[in-house]
């Protein structure tokens, strides 16, 4: 159920910012990528993301998409 | 985004449209196999587009994307599960990737439950497992992305929707 928790985080964001569901799971990639890269979040030692590190990731996946 | 209908499932018979949908899969190759944020397994078939975001421009996603949606899945060969999504994200991936190369060979779709098994060319079945918990989230059971720029949504409970990703 914690993975379907951290999908729903994003889906909710990604509603919030008016993404359709091609970018919604763009989105998903990218945050991934942040991870991937060292950009990684505060929320555990896998370095997820809490929901307003979520939310500032939207701005800039949005940004500079 | 437009209006979607969201169908409801009470019989096997409500299943037909719905799998003629999903059954345009069949047939299709799978070239990737790899993960999104919350293990969320992405299988790729068909034409590779590259993702619009410049941070992404390494990467390319299929003009098909089945995604698991954070639902129970395994990986079964003829003498065995190879692996499942409780497994570590490196054991996870090293059996996955045993999919790329192979094509669809079948697609079914289980009644009531809604798992979804693919059968591959080589003998591999990959199967997504819906359990009752999955229905306390909002979320669906699995997704497809079809060439067509829609997206089938499968569960939760005992639904279905196909309406346009863009």
């Amino acid at each position: 159920m914690g993975k379907k928790k951290d999908l729903r985080q994003i889906d909710a964001i990604a509603k919030e910012f008016g993404m359709n569901e091609a970018q919604r799971r763009e989105f998903g990639v990218f945050v991934e990528e942040e991870k991937a890269s060292g950009y990684g979040g505060s929320k555990n030692e896998r370095r997820d993301f809490t929901y307003e590190e979520l939310r500032q990731k939207a701005c800039e996946f949005l940004d500079q998409n | 985004m437009t209006l979607e209908t969201i169908h409801r499932i009470s019989t096997v018979d409500d299943l037909i449209e719905l799998l003629e949908i999903a059954k345009r899969l069949v047939s299709e190759t799978c070239w990737e196999a790899s993960f999104s944020y919350g293990d969320e397994l992405g299988l790729h078939f068909g034409e590779r587009i590259p993702y619009s975001h410049p941070k992404l421009s390494h990467k390319s996603h299929g003009s098909w994307v089945l995604d698991s949606r954070g639902t129970n899945w395994q990986l079964e060969a003829p003498t065995g599960i190879l692996t499942t999504s409780e497994a570590s994200r490196e054991a996870m991936e090293a059996q996955v990737k045993k999919l790329e190369g192979s094509t669809v060979i079948d697609l079914e779709i289980g009644f009531p439950q809604l798992d979804l098994a693919l059968s591959f060319s080589n003998q591999l079945c990959f199967r997504l497992l819906p359990v009752p918990e999955d229905d306390e989230c909002d979320l669906a059971y699995w997704e497809l992305f079809t060439p067509d720029h829609y997206l089938l949504e499968v569960g939760p409970q005992m639904t279905w929707a196909y309406r346009s990703a863009i």
